[in-house]
């Protein structure tokens, strides 16, 4: 990263923690929803797979953090929409930084978030609702590290087409819904309708799911999960460039309005 | 010459509804010299602005900051320069010292000298009492000193400052334009666009008057006061809708009404009109008693601007309802 996205970067870790409650919310949120519903989890693996001896919060657990990832972009989009509210877009470009290092700063925050969210929601889960990693840590990690570039290349297309905050969100929350329900990370995927379950493969949190269930619940080994990590490399790198495409750094855009 | 502005020209958008924000703008500023941008809304000062920021395409033409060519848009490539655009661009959740170390940092500016640098200029802006608080607590006058502080951090040389002393108060305004001529004493070749013409009077040295995207005249604020502005008498007369009289149109400066009802008169009073005696003897018959003052106008750069705008748009004689300088 050049030393300018480096103090850009810097500079979107002062604004979050300007704005630390919703952060720390999104943090929350997913172990709030996580003791709701690992019972209904629970009672799914003892039926679907009695050999299995797992808590709920092992199938539920990534699940939701990778749907509250794609949530969480909330905030990514608020502070990237409000540099353009705030009228700081222009002004850091007129101090010499291209577009590109501002958003290769605030993506690499972003991402940190992403890491951060995920290796809290794991680790409440182990203390708090006895989750078991029964596959390979760095096999967690390795997944984990591309679904992270995936949610925020998500963001980056996002960022492209909102003109406001209200269809920043919209694109965000349906990222989070909509691909999280599909995809199986809502509810567990062998519940989902025929047509869902059949369309699910186009959406990366079929394939972030199904690595983090070998991993976590079957004892997977990262040479397990190369499939479903070529497959989410794919829609990072895919993201990626349709966002970079798509992005005009001189659209006008606001934050609310 | 520090900064250097050739042949520019910009236009936005296309057929009947293309306007021409810049038609062949050329002039330059040089090391320590503070040139005022002058014209009305809509003139195309703040495109001029953003283009030699580099944060927007010209059409034709060129801007040169110290060397640098900062004309191509999406973004200016130089530290040389420091711009405090017209619209007030901050981070309202951070406090006024995160928001001067952020654009330090992004100038560049090392580690050691940030501290000392982020004091000094929230000094000389007034601001060394507030570091510590939130940008979106301050109260508007001060949110303008830091938007402007903001530009200085790095110590341009070349300092693009559009409307900077809006909605601030008189000592921080009166604080600022030394600033900027400290500025301009410390090397900077400054920018300084701007609607009052006072400020032009107190701190340029020389004037460029744009009008519709055109260059009107460019030349010492001392030289286009005394090519164009006039002296003049302004005669306070009671009542309104009075018929103003024809015998020496070009001598009728500019008519206003005034909300307390009265009609203000700006009347040349050059050498060769004759006496201010002369004048309200030579009004109408029936307006002469209703005059209630006289007061003597020197020539000022407001009247040279009022005169090659009006010029330009071809107007000879003002209309009924024309502001006047007042």
């Amino acid at each position: 990263m050049s030393t300018k996205a480096a103090v850009v970067a810097r500079n979107e870790v002062l604004l979050l923690r300007s704005e630390a409650v919703p952060v720390v919310l999104y943090f929350l949120m997913p172990l709030a929803i996580l003791a709701f519903i690992q019972g209904a989890f629970t009672l799914f693996l003892e039926f679907a797979e009695p050999t299995l001896p797992a808590s709920g919060a092992s199938l539920a657990a990534p699940g939701q953090a990778t749907m509250f990832g794609f949530m969480s972009l909330a905030m990514f989009g608020h502070f990237f929409l409000g540099e353009f509210g705030w009228g700081t877009w222009n002004r850091v470009r007129s101090m010499g930084v291209r577009p590109h290092q501002i958003m290769a700063g605030k993506m690499s925050v972003a991402y940190l978030n992403q890491l951060l969210l995920f290796a809290f929601v794991m680790l409440a889960g182990v203390r708090l609702f006895s989750m078991e990693v029964t596959g390979s840590l760095v096999a967690l990690v390795v997944i984990e590290l591309v679904v992270a570039f995936v949610v925020v290349a998500y963001g980056l297309i996002a960022c492209a087409l909102a003109r406001s905050q209200a269809q920043y969100n919209a694109f965000a929350y349906l990222g989070a819904l909509v691909l999280a329900g599909i995809g199986g990370a809502l509810t567990p995927f062998e519940t989902l309708p025929g047509w869902a379950q059949t369309i699910a493969p186009v959406t990366p949190t079929y394939w972030a799911v199904k690595a983090f269930e070998k991993v976590i619940l079957r004892g997977g080994s990262l040479s397990e999960v190369v499939t479903e990590l070529a497959a989410l490399a794919g829609f990072g790198i895919a993201f990626l460039a349709v966002g970079v495409v798509l992005f005009d750094p001189d659209k006008p855009r606001t934050t609310w309005a | 010459m520090t900064l250097e502005v050739s042949g520019l020209s910009k236009a936005y958008g296309s057929g009947a509804d293309r306007i021409q924000a810049l038609d062949d703008v050329s002039f330059d500023v040089a090391n320590g010299e503070v040139v005022a941008l002058v014209g009305n809304n809509g003139a195309g000062k703040s495109t001029l602005m953003s283009i030699s920021a580099g944060l927007l395409a010209a059409d034709r033409g060129t801007v040169e900051a110290q060397g640098h060519e900062t004309t191509r848009g999406g973004g200016s490539p130089t530290h040389h320069l420091g711009l405090a655009p017209q619209e007030e661009a901050l981070y309202p959740t951070l406090t006024v010292r995160r928001n001067l170390e952020y654009f330090g940092r992004l100038a560049g500016l090392p580690r050691a000298r940030l501290a000392d640098r982020v004091e000094t200029v929230a000094a000389e802006l007034l601001l060394g009492d507030l570091l510590d608080r939130s940008a979106r607590e301050l109260s508007g006058g001060q949110r303008r000193r830091l938007h402007t502080a903001l530009a200085l951090m790095h110590s341009p040389e070349v300092l693009l400052l559009d409307e900077p002393t809006v909605g601030v108060d008189i000592d921080a305004r009166l604080q600022l334009l030394q600033f900027v001529l400290d500025m301009a004493a410390g090397g900077a070749a400054v920018l300084y666009s701007t609607h009052q013409m006072q400020e032009v009077e107190r701190i340029a040295s020389r004037a460029v008057v744009l009008h519709h995207g055109r260059v009107l005249a460019v030349g010492g604020v001392d030289e286009l006061v005394a090519a164009h502005a006039r002296r003049a008498a302004r005669l306070r007369i009671a009542g309104t809708g009075h018929q103003l009289w024809d015998s020496a149109p070009d001598r009728l400066l500019g008519v206003r009404e005034t909300p307390e009802g009265d009609t203000v008169l700006d009347v040349a009073a050059d050498d060769g009109h004759g006496s201010v005696v002369d004048l309200v003897d030579g009004l109408p018959a029936g307006m002469r008693e209703l005059v209630t003052s006289v007061e003597l106008q020197e020539p000022s750069f407001e009247r040279a601007y009022l005169a090659l705008v009006r010029e330009a748009d071809g107007v000879t004689r003002p209309t009924g309802t024309e502001a006047v300088a007042r």
